[in-house]
């Protein structure tokens, strides 16, 4: 009997434990630690954040659907990994320590024989001065990166188009708080998602609506950029996110770091060193990204973080993680099993496993500061690697030393990325994408680094339609439903 | 970069290209969406596919 314990309930750890619990037999044991009492289908937290979908139709309970489907299921937070026992326990084991479930703030220990850490992004709202504290939001901007986030988002944006509707001007900046976040795609949803309601509410007029971003360029995406292959011809996502933005009215400040936040205001740094500011008064910036915190501790109870974890909190895995300048990235850099390299039973997947370096191409402000989109792990690259994870710990518990271990790259892995810009089934529209690799690799495609055959974008409402029914395809999967396995990640 | 290179003009964009009505119109005629739906749901079977055979078995 082996006891294969996940840590995190995201898309990640979610598809993980469905597979797990769906391919091993009832002697194994599939436990799930998450401090979160719902599961929340993330991409859909924009329309939540502009009030055309409920919070309800976002998320779901995990317990019920843990219990029936005979996984073991912990509301709680993992804060410490001892994989070589301790003094008392020859097994590896985790602490947690309790949200819910009547049990807050209790701790305990569970020991495992295999461990995926798929506990997803900390929201380094505290990275920024102002942005907030830790990893708790701040009161001088919104968020759509948590369903109630998003909830509180749409609150403060129908108080200011009131304000506006009352003839009053009104400025809304949009776009990354930090010079080294991800995620951008989930900011170009919103930004795009508010003019559209504006457009609706009557009041774009009154409204002056900008983007943010640390990206060298519209439509970098933290990927640098994509490379689409247009009927015969290519073009750039520069372009394409420059037209959709002018069309739209919408401003651009790209390179920025954002240093500071005040009420109404924002400070910023550019990648030339000037520095600048910028007045607001409805604003979603997002976060830097980290891993989860953790002590991580051997047998004698010496700290063993570096073995587990780099500096920023991701987990190292098989990964190339020398440092070496940008002309010199790899696309064999980046992992493929997910595998800690020390620890054998000890996977990372989604956000959680630490990239070897960026995508986008590294820049540095004349001041030091780092200005450089972190590359995205979200969505279908987690979902992707949570079963091939999944898979590879089947084949350790069922063949043992012979077993194989299942290896997907980023750099041999391919996308589909549906961007929303706008909602209703006529007037709705979609930015959509596929991509392929999602890591650049310019030695089997020299000149743009992706197959140019395989990278297509284009907009229209039929993108809204997809985007609308992915909604409910995954909510499905995510509940385990008659054939939730055949839906693809 | 230069803050008012960073400062990307509407005014300047104009000048290069903007979609014209027709472009929009064509973002909205359902046939015409519902064909490229077709169209985009192949390019992704095609990706998800691709994912699939790219998903090796390695020894430890």
């Amino acid at each position: 009997m082996a006891r294969v314990v996940i840590m995190g309930g995201g898309v990640a750890g979610h598809t993980s434990a469905s597979f797990l619990n769906k391919w091993l037999d009832d002697s194994h044991e599939i436990v799930v630690v998450t401090p979160n009492s719902h599961w929340n289908w993330i991409p859909s937290n924009i329309w939540v954040g502009v009030g055309r979908m409920d919070k309800e139709k976002v998320i779901f309970p995990l317990a019920p659907l843990y219990k029936k489907a005979g996984i073991t299921y912990h509301q709680a937070k993992a804060f410490a990994i001892h994989p070589e026992g301790s003094k008392k326990s020859e097994k590896p084991f985790i602490s947690i320590e309790y949200t819910g479930q009547g049990k807050e703030e209790e701790r305990e220990d569970i020991s495992y024989d295999y461990l995926i850490n798929a506990t997803g992004p900390q929201l380094k709202f505290g990275a920024t001065q102002g942005l907030g504290e830790g990893s708790t939001l701040g009161k001088n901007t919104v968020s759509v990166c948590t369903a109630e986030h998003a909830v509180h988002a749409n609150k403060e944006l129908l108080k200011i188009f009131e304000i506006a509707r009352s003839g009053k001007k009104q400025k809304i900046l949009i776009g990354t708080g930090h010079g080294a976040c991800t995620c951008q795609g989930a900011a170009f949803e919103y930004i795009l998602n508010i003019e559209h309601e504006a457009k609706r509410a009557g009041v774009r007029e009154n409204l002056e609506i900008k983007w943010i971003s640390n990206e060298p360029a519209l439509g970098d995406f933290g990927m640098g950029g994509m490379h689409l292959g247009i009927v015969g011809y290519v073009m750039n996502s520069k372009l394409l996110g420059e037209s959709l933005f002018a069309e739209r009215g919408i401003t651009w400040l790209l390179s920025a770091h954002v240093s500071k936040v005040e009420e109404k205001k924002v400070h910023y740094e550019l990648i030339d060193g000037t520095m600048g500011e910028e007045e607001f008064d409805f604003a979603m910036l997002i976060p830097t990204f980290g891993g989860a915190d953790f002590e991580a501790q051997d047998k004698k109870g010496k700290n063993i973080y570096e073995k587990l974890f780099l500096p920023n909190g991701f987990m190292r895995v098989d990964g190339d993680y020398t440092s070496k300048p940008y002309e010199e990235w790899k696309a064999s850099d980046w992992p493929s099993t997910y595998q800690n390299p020390s620890y054998k039973n000890i996977f990372a997947a989604g956000i959680a496993f630490a990239p070897p370096h960026p995508i986008s191409k590294p820049a540095t402000s004349p001041n030091g500061t780092n200005i450089t989109p972190a590359p995205p792990r979200t969505g279908m690259p987690a979902g992707t690697i949570g079963k091939a994870v999944a898979h590879s710990i089947k084949n350790m518990i069922n063949d043992g030393d012979n077993a194989k271990l299942n290896a997907i790259s980023m750099a041999k892995m391919g996308a589909i990325c549906v961007a929303s810009a706008g909602f209703g089934w006529k007037e709705g529209e979609v930015v959509s994408f596929t991509v392929y690799p999602i890591v650049k690799d310019f030695e089997t495609y020299p000149g743009t680094g992706r197959d140019t055959s395989r990278t297509y974008g284009e907009i229209g409402a039929s993108g809204h339609w997809i985007k609308h029914a992915l909604h409910y395809i995954f909510i499905y999967k995510a509940k385990l439903k008659p054939g939730w396995a055949l839906i693809p990640e | 970069m230069k803050k008012e290179e960073a400062n990307f003009t509407i005014e300047q964009f104009e000048e290069t290209i903007i979609p014209g009505k027709k472009a929009r119109w064509i973002r909205h005629c359902i046939l015409f969406q519902f064909i490229r739906m077709s169209f985009f749901g192949l390019r992704s079977i095609g990706i998800i596919l691709l994912n699939i055979r790219n998903e090796k078995e390695i020894p430890q």
